[in-house]
């Protein structure tokens, strides 16, 4: 099977400093990988390279075998790339079934009388609101992004994510910050979206959330891709453990 | 004639400093485009005149002057600009601009639309660097310039007050986290800003021995262009983009016939520095 | 009605139109633009020149000068996509000073005397009167007003307000950026060049001290006043700025201090501006007619 996602030597450097360091990997079809690390091993860095923040220093990303160097954060968003981020970045100032119905206008952007239409219509609602109830939050359509707890923030964002009717998904740290019910939900969420075939790339520090979620784990410490594998092996891996233990207090 | 126009270059320079510091320093710790500092800065220069004229002794004018501009900028922060740090740019933009018209007519119904004089009685010969002479006034506008950055830079590197100011401008939030009184620094760095542009007013009045209501306007804009065209926050950019644009100026003027005003050149090169380097000479994304 | 009213009103609904376009490109997207006279007076300029050089009707003078603003907006909104937030001000700014000095120092642009001798538009061979001039002001604001509404029930509307909201987040969701932005500074640009042809042929004398950086305060100032980001704030913002000085000539000494304080204090204390959403007047008007109105809103 060919891989959806394919990282191949990646490296990013800002100012002299390796943010990342020769990365590869590469993630299937229908896959739920997680990237784990210590702060600032460049995981986020490695998001934005893949969603066309900034381009690699060195190496490629391919996604369906098309090399994505070049193409703006737009353009690899309406190829079907969503992400959500680490500090949750909803359109604050607009409803819940707007910041749906931006994303959802990623087909309909590129014709451009197509973007002089009313977003309103009814087959673009409809559709922003059956997202909606997939993540639980049509109850609240109309209320503005802003007065959302923070968990409803992030599914919020997934549905924006799923909007741009992707093939993969980029999740930064989903748990983050959440209560035990509310990282339960998440987990769920993100667990169904896989078994209806969603790829997952998901970047958590909450260790027994990866460990259920993900069949497979990739480890960067300071740039470097130090282990990759299953969760057991991951768990048992000698320099994963050095990564972690050695620096325990500021992760 | 060269080193006379870097002289006469150096002179606007470092007046433009001593303004547009001020005004990045507010950024820094702010992030507000603070248009009403012009306002402070002419305000400088009429209590400078009218302690002049009371005792005509000019350190003391110059003292007080940057004193009360400098009582004034806090106040400007405590009133103002406090209330809309959560609120969207624009409303702290919008609301120092109001400040800056509505000083400038205080001043005009106070003191008179007309240019008051500023005459300060120096010595009539220059000083002759080889080539080029340097008159008194200049002589002040330098030492004064000289002797007030060399004091920032000090209270900036050296003191425990600086180094929590830096810290504050950096990120304010972290700041705050680290116990760092932020508070009291934004209100210090709003006294020792607004005391440089007090400084800067009267530096001005009695270099051109002229004050006016409105001598705040040029300076209103030209100071953003050199606080953007050096980075906003960057100090050293600062004092750099005002050299710059004080020396091109003098030399846009003394050599080339370009049809175009002084006062459009520093935005003429500070969104031709942009398009190369988006956050200004000495910016950080 | 008297010729100082009608006079006043034609003055008025210019800035009404201002108002209304630079809204788009600082309410809608987010772009803050302290430079919009320039645009004011690229649409002054090409319809005056148009009118006096070649001696083309007002009717082929206006559309022209949209069009000629469009395409120097888009053109001078590049170097804007370069820089974000407090540094896009400022360039903005900085464009509007050499705007003004081009037109200044130019000769092509007629230099300090400006162009004069502007014909007044006539309809049916006869030059129209002052009355007449209101109603087409009116008619355009009208027109304006329905630009305003199509572009906020829009994808691009939507899209706009996406890029306010959060820039980083907005590409991610597709929103290309660039083309998004260009639209906005090209539509609220023209729509400026509309308001500079109306104000050319009604003055029938120009010169760039008209279209200065204070004139771009005054028009922000009205869009900030009234409620940024709605249709309604920057209409009423102009209507109360532009009607302040009439009302404040008996104070004729005071009134520049008035504005400035209005200004400051509005700010400090009602900072969504007068009209803006969630402000103080519109609450309490919903709250007395009872009616919540569903309309989109594209900032609400």
């Amino acid at each position: 099977m060919n891989p959806l996602l394919e990282i191949d030597a990646v490296s990013k450097h800002f100012e002299g400093l390796k943010a990342l360091d020769r990365v590869s990997f590469s993630l299937g079809k229908g896959e739920i990988l997680g990237l784990i690390g210590p702060n600032g091993a460049g995981k986020t860095t490695l998001f934005n390279l893949i969603t066309g923040t900034f381009p690699p220093t060195e190496g490629t990303i391919r996604y369906n075998g098309k090399d994505l160097t070049g193409l703006g954060p737009s353009r690899i968003a309406a190829m079907g790339i969503g992400r959500t981020f680490q500090i949750v970045r909803p359109f604050k100032g607009l409803t819940v079934l707007e910041n749906v119905l931006v994303a959802l206008g990623a087909s309909r952007y590129p014709r451009f009388l197509a973007a002089a239409r009313r977003f309103r219509a009814d087959d673009s609602v409809s559709e922003a609101k059956a997202l909606l109830s997939r993540v639980g939050l049509l109850k609240i359509s109309d209320v503005k992004a802003e007065n959302l707890p923070l968990g409803m923030k992030k599914r919020l964002e997934i549905a924006r994510a799923l909007a741009l009717h992707p093939e993969l998904i980029l999740l930064d740290e989903p748990a983050g910050g959440l209560r035990a019910e509310e990282m339960e939900e998440l987990v769920s969420l993100v667990a169904s979206l896989n078994r209806e075939g969603m790829t997952v790339l998901v970047i958590e520090h909450n260790m027994p959330v990866v460990m259920e979620l993900c069949e497979r784990i990739v480890v960067l410490d300071h740039g470097i891709k130090i282990a990759e594998g299953s969760p057991e092996e991951i768990r048992a891996h000698p320099q994963v453990i050095e990564a972690y233990l050695g620096r325990e207090e500021d992760a | 004639m060269l080193g006379q126009q870097l002289i006469n270059g150096f002179t606007i320079g470092s007046i433009y400093a001593l303004i547009a510091l001020g005004l990045t320093m507010v950024y820094g710790v702010l992030k507000i485009l603070h248009i009403a500092h012009a306002g402070v800065y002419a305000m400088g220069a009429y209590i400078g005149l009218w302690v002049y004229r009371l005792v005509p002794n000019l350190f003391l004018a110059m003292l007080a002057a940057m004193f009360l501009s400098g009582v004034a900028g806090i106040l400007i922060e405590r009133f103002l600009y406090k209330s809309m740090l959560d609120k969207s740019r624009i409303v702290p933009l919008i609301a120092s601009i109001g400040l800056f018209i509505a000083m400038e007519e205080t001043f005009r119904i106070i003191a008179g639309p007309y240019v008051k004089a500023f005459s300060v009685h120096f010595r009539q010969k220059p000083w002759i660097l080889g080539s080029a002479r340097i008159s008194a006034p200049q002589m002040l506008v330098f030492g004064v310039t000289i002797v007030l950055l060399v004091l920032l830079w000090w209270v900036i590197t050296r003191t425990r007050m600086g180094k929590a100011l830096r810290a504050v401008s950096m990120d304010r939030e972290m700041a705050d986290a680290l116990g760092v009184a932020t508070e009291k620094i934004i209100l210090l760095s709003f006294f020792i800003s607004s005391a440089l542009a007090g400084a800067a007013g009267v530096l001005v009045g009695v270099f051109y021995n002229s004050v006016y209501p409105t001598m705040g306007d040029i300076p209103a804009y030209k100071a953003l262009a050199i606080i953007v065209l050096g980075g906003m926050g960057s100090i050293p950019g600062t004092i750099l983009g005002a050299f710059l644009i004080g020396i091109s100026e003098t030399f846009l003027i003394g050599y080339v016939n370009v049809p175009l005003p002084r006062d459009a050149l520093a935005f003429i090169v500070m969104i031709a520095v942009l398009m190369f380097r988006p956050y200004g000479l000495l910016g950080k994304e | 009605m008297s010729a100082y009213i009608v006079t006043v009103s034609i003055t008025i609904g210019i800035y009404v139109i201002l108002a209304i376009s630079l809204n788009i490109i600082t309410g809608y997207a987010g772009q803050i633009s302290l430079g919009h006279a320039a645009f004011f007076g690229i649409g002054a300029y090409a319809s005056g020149m148009l009118a006096t050089r070649v001696g083309a009707p007002f009717f082929v003078c206006l559309p022209f000068a949209v069009v000629v603003t469009g395409i120097v907006g888009a053109i001078l909104g590049i170097p804007c996509l370069r820089v974000r937030e407090d540094f896009l001000a400022i360039t903005t700014m900085g464009i509007n000073f050499v705007v003004q000095a081009v037109f200044l120092y130019v000769p092509f642009f007629g230099g300090a005397l400006g162009i004069s001798n502007i014909p007044v538009p006539s309809i049916h061979g006869s030059d129209m009167t002052k009355p007449e001039y209101l109603i087409m002001v009116l008619l355009f604001i009208l027109l304006s007003i329905l630009v305003d509404g199509w572009l906020t029930r829009s994808w691009t509307g939507l899209a706009l307000s996406a890029i306010r909201e959060d820039e980083t987040a907005a590409e991610m969701s597709g929103v290309n950026l660039t083309r998004f932005k260009v639209i906005a500074f090209v539509l609220g640009s023209a729509m400026a060049g509309l308001a500079g042809s109306l104000y050319a042929h009604f003055m029938s004398f120009i010169s760039a001290t008209d279209f200065g950086f204070a004139e771009s305060i005054v028009i922000l100032s009205m869009v900030v006043f009234g409620g940024i980001g709605t249709l309604r704030g920057p209409i009423i913002g102009a209507i109360v700025l532009g009607v302040a000085p009439e009302l404040f000539r008996p104070i004729l000494n005071y009134r520049t201090l008035l504005y400035g304080v209005m200004l400051v204090v509005l700010m400090r204390f009602q900072p969504q501006g007068l009209l803006g959403i969630d402000s103080f007047v519109t609450r309490t008007l919903k709250r007395l007619w009872k009616k919540e109105t569903r309309g989109y809103e594209p900032a609400a």
